[in-house]
């Protein structure tokens, strides 16, 4: 007689839910070696480095974990993209550059919690027979950085890092490269074209990174949350990991939240945790009326505030059911009484000045176009077929640039419009926005 | 002025990180490494790069100038870079810019007349949990900024005291268990390998 | 593999893109980023269709839909179709209704930020914008804002104006500069829209920078030589070929009114592809300083205008006491082999054994010549006593193609692939396959491993002790030798070699090592006129070296040894040789006369003139035959039908029919002869004194501004 499958955990407030990439955030010294090695830091990558490298990619399969940056793609099937005996240099990136609005969850796993990354990357790399790494951070993630360079030294002196490590026979060399403020970094090829020392811009695929990537060589690139998910993985077990989360959203997930709620902030939840959950058992609920929830970063289809999104899962398959997307799970509430038309502004403004300017639709059509038409509309002097003129403007860039980022732009521009068109059409007619501008700073501070 | 002539170890240890044929990717490191104490990257620097890394002028502009961080013309000696993106803006970050550009008189591009403060309006730095904030220069964020917090931070500054970034953590946990919005708090204990089933 | 383009089904080899295969089957779509030979990188979006391919099942075949064909399955959005590899089976469609939005769409965003200067930008009506605009767009565009403002009259270099806000930001010139050259003159500055085009190096140093104004599609990047002295239809447009050095570029005369206004470079896929070098395309204003376009006649002392017959008198009255055999007749290396023959005929009538060209080296190889394809495909290049930057310029672009180890892009019936996959952004280069030996630095010492100064003779000789096994370990000789030995490799000699008499070592290392031999002419048909009788007789003297009755120097500027008694000078403009002379005739200008030309490779080209007002000037045919006249002796070659005739007579070539991409001809035997004339290729130095010339021209205009 089998035994039955136990039920999946889906919610954190399960009491089978463990934490494992934020659980010691937010310890004094959680970032040190010493920290890190008290709690059983480093076992996995022993257990890895025993193994033999396939078995690891076929565990991180099994897992179902997949890529914790946004694109959702199947981890382990990524890995084992990588060619096993070309005899050629390898490398490992991690993709810190996290700068889609809406997320900041990498950001304390680096600060406070470094050296799971520093363990998922050799266990990586030991996968991939990748004897290199590069975790390419965000130039404003300072303390990170700091903290990061911190935990890496003492892995060298540790002889985590550099030759042989652990007692192994595999070397694994770890630096870190601090971006400098560009958004468009956090896609993959761009970010091997800035790494490279290049002008940023995205690079023709096919040939994808695992043929020819970082110097032409083959390359992995994977997010933080990813690389510290293996960490645990590979150290609890790829059932562990699978029984959390159901269909194909394994796993659990670092799901933030900003905008007017009464706790902001990041918290690990099990994925298919829903929207609710997150806002009220979490957050502690929005602090006015919500119109709007964008659902995991701002390229992600705005969706209505309502009880049917509230109950769904956040997990890629339901979001996307929905017309939106997970993304990186960065949750952002988009008040009653703040104008749309204002906030989808604040979003085009943030692609315009983001795009590299390599194609046409994104460069022109957003950059030069869009963003205008926006600020015109804002600012009382739009006409009522500017509506009509950005969505014909969208059909002319959706599907058409080069890379996401202009389709990412349109993530917010058409749902806002399909959603909220009485508030464009009533600003774009009458010059007054349905919601009037109000003070929403911090008086006297909550500190 | 040269500035890496009498710096032959830095200059190592950074084309250290890379390969002999990724000598370029060097260009993003030694440009920090100017911006940063210089509080901008002149043109003589430019050359010097260039010639270090062994590629034209044009080239380091072209990568330079693609990125918000670097900048020709000199800054402040606190850059202050305020995050305008939406989740700072719905704890009104745009408020925060116009009460800081009023208050120093400036306007980005410029420098106060004591040579400290230069302002830059900036894209999401990653404090959305922590909304709004400020960056200064390569020191540290400034997060849940009121009005009264940042009077007092250009007055520190002012008086040439860094106060340390303020950075409070948006994460609710506590002895690896997450605390709720009712204060209760979750979370089993990881046991090992095998046992968590 | 078969790829079906709407209704049509084209056969394309592996490896083509959609582009190259939609064109192939008569179709076309808009680009602009995309150039032959430039890598194809997806830019400008203009080129999107619709793409889709049948899939194999695991049974190994095609996946059938309900009619039993191949199923489509469609790519869920346009595709670039630079940038997509066409595969078998695969259907791509370029006149729907989505296509037609697309391209539509794309051209309003192009044109967005594109300043409304066509009535004055000089690129209009050959511009590449103004003719999608008006095939793909929507005909009036909805953008009310303030365009985007930038410099507008910023001279990249003298030579090169660029007008920043016309630039529709297609890379196609960033591109260029790095991967024909290879060397990164200009890049994009900042990011987004507020991009920009600029360049930081002072100028545009770089030989070869003029080729990114025939590639702009836009009025953007121009030629600052011929800016505002026409509109592209005004132009008389000639096919010919450029005389300025032995690689015989393809180019297209612009003339307006008589007067040559513009070289433009002309697609040769095998010669020069698509490219000219700046001395080439610029140095036609200085050449028409000065031009001489009557007979001059020395009458008390001073040169004064004459006429022909009153040349003729003085000619007639001046020789009647000299001997036929003691004139000297002399003439430049970049004389067409029409003239040549005329030449060679000329002395045979005379009986004159004073006969040569200049300048010449005393040797040809007696291997076989490479062409220019082999060069750029070779495995590796020895250069040995050779500044390509001054004797042959697009050669070195070449060689750097073959530094990428970049095939040339196949041909199609359209022409030169549009967008060849095989070429990539900042592809490899190995400098490990280039070695150069000589005396002073040359303008590929940048691009090589491996640099010698020295006597390049002396290493020729250690390279072929290396060969023979006499070398030491870990010495740069044989470095060299080892890279000739690998099949294909090449070694190219040049005038510094050539003139030391180092040919036939050249030629032994060639034999010994396998290589093959490219000998650089010492001037655009010195290669040509090596096969014809020009070169001294017996006991006949080189140019100046004896004191002779009369000589007729054609388009020779170095002044000689020793002065003949009377002196004929036949050229274009009134050089310090001319001024010294009793009769100037003047000359046309290569660009002005028709003939045929031999370059490096051996391969015969025809020029043609261009529609230039001359004046009386004429080339050398009837120069002699004036002489002749005044001596009453006739020869049997007396004009260009003649020249044609005795040429296929002597060759077998009917060189008034030659195809399009000119013929590479077994030309016999030669004739040669040892000189002692050194010569200084300047092909480079054209730019020193252009600039002089302009800065001149330029302070003239001010005092008339001024005066004004």
């Amino acid at each position: 007689m089998t035994a039955t499958a136990p039920r999946p955990i889906t919610s954190g407030l399960d009491p089978r839910f463990a934490l494992s990439l934020y659980a010691h955030v937010g310890e004094q010294g959680s970032w040190t070696l010493e920290s890190y090695r008290a709690r059983g830091g480093y076992q996995a990558a022993r257990r890895a480095l025993s193994m033999d490298p396939d078995r690891i990619i076929d565990e991180v399969k099994a897992s179902g974990l997949r890529g914790r940056g946004g694109a959702g793609f199947a981890t382990g099937l990524k890995w084992s993209f990588m060619p096993l005996k070309d005899g050629r240099q390898h490398y490992l990136l991690c993709n810190a550059d996290e700068s889609e609005p809406g997320s900041f969850k990498d950001r304390y796993l680096m600060s406070e919690d470094p050296h799971q990354l520093i363990e998922g990357m050799l266990i990586a790399g030991y996968a991939m027979r990748a004897t290199v790494g590069y975790i390419y951070i965000r130039g404003e993630y300072i303390l990170a950085a700091e903290r990061l360079e911190g935990a890496i030294s003492e892995a060298r002196a540790a002889g985590i890092l550099g030759s042989k490590v652990l007692g192994s026979d595999f070397d694994f060399q770890l630096q870190v490269h601090r971006g400098a403020g560009a958004y468009i970094c956090g896609e993959e090829t761009a970010l091997m074209n800035s790494l490279e020392g290049l002008r940023a811009n995205p690079r023709l695929k096919p040939p994808f990174p695992a043929a020819a990537g970082l110097y032409g060589l083959p390359t992995t690139i994977n997010n933080v949350e990813t690389l510290c998910a293996v960490t645990h993985i590979l150290r609890y077990g790829a059932s562990w990991h699978a029984q959390m989360g159901s269909g194909k959203s394994l796993g659990s997930k670092l799901y933030q939240i900003s905008g007017p709620v009464h706790r902001p902030g990041v918290y690990e939840l099990p994925m298919g945790t829903t929207f609710a959950e997150l806002i009220e058992d979490w957050a502690g609920g929005p602090t006015e009326p919500i119109k709007a929830i964008i659902p995991g970063g701002s390229s992600c289809p705005m969706l209505p505030y309502q009880q049917d999104i509230l109950d769904l899962p956040m997990d890629y398959e339901a979001v996307a059911a929905k017309g939106s997307m997970l993304g990186t799970g960065g949750v952002i509430l988009i008040p009653q009484n703040y104008c749309i038309v204002n906030a989808t502004w604040n979003l085009v403004r943030f692609y315009a000045h983001e795009s590299c300017g390599k194609c046409t639709p994104c460069r022109e059509g957003i950059a030069g176009w869009m963003v205008h038409v926006y600020e015109k509309l804002v600012r009382g002097q739009g006409r009522p077929e500017d509506v009509d003129l950005i969505l014909d403007m969208s059909d002319n860039i959706a599907g058409k640039s080069f890379c996401a980022l202009a389709d990412a732009c349109l993530g917010p521009v058409q749902s806002s419009i399909a959603l909220f068109r009485e508030e464009y059409d009533h600003l774009a007619s009458t010059g007054q926005p349905l919601y009037p501008r109000q003070s929403r700073w911090l008086g006297g501070g909550a500190r | 002025m040269r500035y890496f002539d009498d710096k032959p170890e830095l200059v190592a240890a950074i084309l250290a990180k890379y390969p002999p044929q990724g000598r370029r990717s060097s260009l993003m490191p030694l440009l920090r490494e100017v911006q940063t104490a210089l509080h901008y990257v002149p043109a003589e620097q430019i050359e010097e790069i260039a010639e270090i890394v062994g590629v034209t002028a044009t080239e380091v502009r072209a990568v330079m100038s693609f990125y918000s961080t670097y900048s020709t013309v000199p800054q402040g000696k606190y850059h202050l870079q305020v995050c305008a993106t939406l989740s700072c803006a719905l704890a009104g970050s745009d408020e925060l810019w116009d009460d800081l550009c009023e208050t120093l008189g400036i306007s980005p591009g410029e420098v106060t007349p004591d040579g400290l403060f230069s302002v830059q309006k900036v894209e999401c730095l990653g404090s959305c949990g922590t909304a709004p904030l400020v960056q200064v220069g390569e020191l540290g964020y400034h997060e849940r900024l009121s009005r009264q917090d940042l009077h007092a931070l250009l007055d520190a500054l002012r008086r040439g005291e860094y106060p340390g970034p303020h950075s409070p953590l948006p994460v609710f946990v506590h002895s690896g268990q997450q605390e709720d919005a009712a204060g209760a708090r979750h979370g089993a204990e990881l046991k090992p390998l095998g046992e968590n089933l | 593999m078969k790829v079906f383009v709407d209704d049509r089904a084209v056969e394309v080899p592996a490896g083509t893109s959609a582009m190259d295969a939609l064109f192939e089957a008569g179709r076309d779509v808009p680009y602009f980023c995309s150039l032959p030979y430039l890598s194809p990188i997806g830019a400008c979006r203009m080129c999107l269709v619709e793409a889709g391919s049948p899939r194999r099942g695991q049974d190994g075949q095609w996946i059938l839909d309900d009619q039993g064909q191949p199923k489509i399955f469609w790519l869920p959005k346009p595709m670039a179709s630079c940038t997509l590899a066409a595969s078998e089976g695969m259907v791509i469609r370029t006149q729907t209704d989505a296509v037609r939005k697309a391209q539509a769409g794309m051209v309003e965003f192009t044109l967005l930020n594109h300043p409304l200067d066509c009535p004055t930008c000089d690129k209009g009506g050959a511009c590449e914008l103004q003719d999608r605009s008006y095939e793909y767009g929507y005909g009036a565009s909805r953008f009310v804002f303030d365009r985007r403002h930038a410099d507008k009259h910023y001279p990249l270099s003298d030579l090169v104006v660029l007008d920043q806000e016309r630039c529709i930001h297609c890379k196609r010139c960033v591109r260029y500069f790095e991967e024909i050259p290879g060397q990164e003159m200009i890049d994009f500055i900042e990011r987004g829209v507020h991009t920009f085009i600029d360049g930081y190096e002072g100028g545009l140093p770089s030989a070869f920078s003029g080729n990114i104004v025939d590639l702009c599609p836009v009025g953007a990047l121009l030629d600052n030589v011929a800016r505002f002295r026409g509109r592209n239809w005004e132009y008389d447009h000639t096919a010919t070929i450029c005389t300025g050095c032995s690689v015989g570029c393809s180019v297209t005369v612009d003339a307006r009114n008589g007067r040559v206004e513009r070289i433009v470079g002309r697609d040769h896929p095998a010669v020069n592809e698509r490219w000219i070098c700046d001395a080439g395309r610029f140095s036609h204003a200085l050449e028409e300083e000065g031009r001489l376009t009557t007979p001059l006649l020395r009458r008390g002392g001073e040169l004064v205008p004459a006429s022909f017959d009153e040349v003729l008198a003085y000619l007639t009255s001046e020789l009647v006491d000299v001997p036929p055999a003691q004139i000297g007749l002399y003439s430049s290396s970049d004389i067409t082999l029409e003239e040549g023959i005329a030449l060679e005929a000329t002395a045979q009538v005379l009986g004159s054994g004073h006969v040569d060209h200049l300048p010449r080296f005393s040797q040809l190889p007696a291997l076989p010549r490479p062409t220019l394809h082999q060069l750029a495909q070779a495995s590796a290049v020895v250069i040995a006593g050779a500044d390509l930057g001054a004797e042959a310029p697009v050669a070195e672009l070449r060689i750097q193609e073959m530094l990428r180890g970049a095939a040339p892009p196949p041909q199609f019936r359209h022409g030169t692939a549009i967008a060849d996959l095989k070429l990539t952004e900042r592809m490899e280069r190995h400098p490990e396959r280039l070695a150069i030996f000589s005396s002073a630095p040359t303008s590929l010492d940048r691009s090589a491993d491996l640099v010698v100064r020295g006597d390049p003779q002396a290493a020729l000789s250690a390279i072929a002790a290396a060969l023979e096994g006499n070398a030491q370990a870990a010495s740069p000789y044989l470095s060299a030798a080892e890279l000739l030995r690998r099949p294909g490799a090449t070694l190219v000699v040049g005038s510094e070699l050539q003139a030391a008499g180092g040919l036939r070592l050249a030629e032994k290392v060639a034999r010994s090592s396998g290589a093959a031999l490219l000998a650089l002419p010492a001037d655009s048909n010195a290669l040509g006129l090596a096969y014809l009788r020009l070169v001294p007789g017996e006991g006949g003297a080189a140019y100046g070296e004896a004191i002779l009755p009369v000589a007729l120097v054609s388009r020779c500027r170095r002044l000689p040894a020793q002065w003949p008694r009377l002196l004929i000078v036949h050229d274009t403009t009134l050089s310090a040789l001319a001024a010294r002379a009793d009769v100037v005739l003047p000359a046309v200008s290569g660009l002005e006369k028709q003939g045929t030309l031999v370059n490096l490779e051996g391969r015969l080209q025809a020029l043609r003139p261009a529609a230039s007002e001359v004046g009386e000037a004429t080339d050398l045919i009837p120069a002699l035959g004036l002489l002749l006249q005044a001596l009453g002796l006739r020869s049997p070659v007396r004009g260009l039908i003649s020249a044609q005739r005795a040429l296929a007579q002597r060759f077998g070539a009917r060189v008034q029919s030659l195809p399009p991409e000119g013929a590479l001809l077994d030309l016999g035997e030669p004739f040669l002869a040892e000189t002692h004339l050194q010569h200084q290729p300047e092909v480079g130095a054209w730019a020193a004194a252009h600039l002089a010339a302009a800065r001149a021209r330029a302070a003239a205009n001010r005092a008339l501004e001024v005066a004004k």
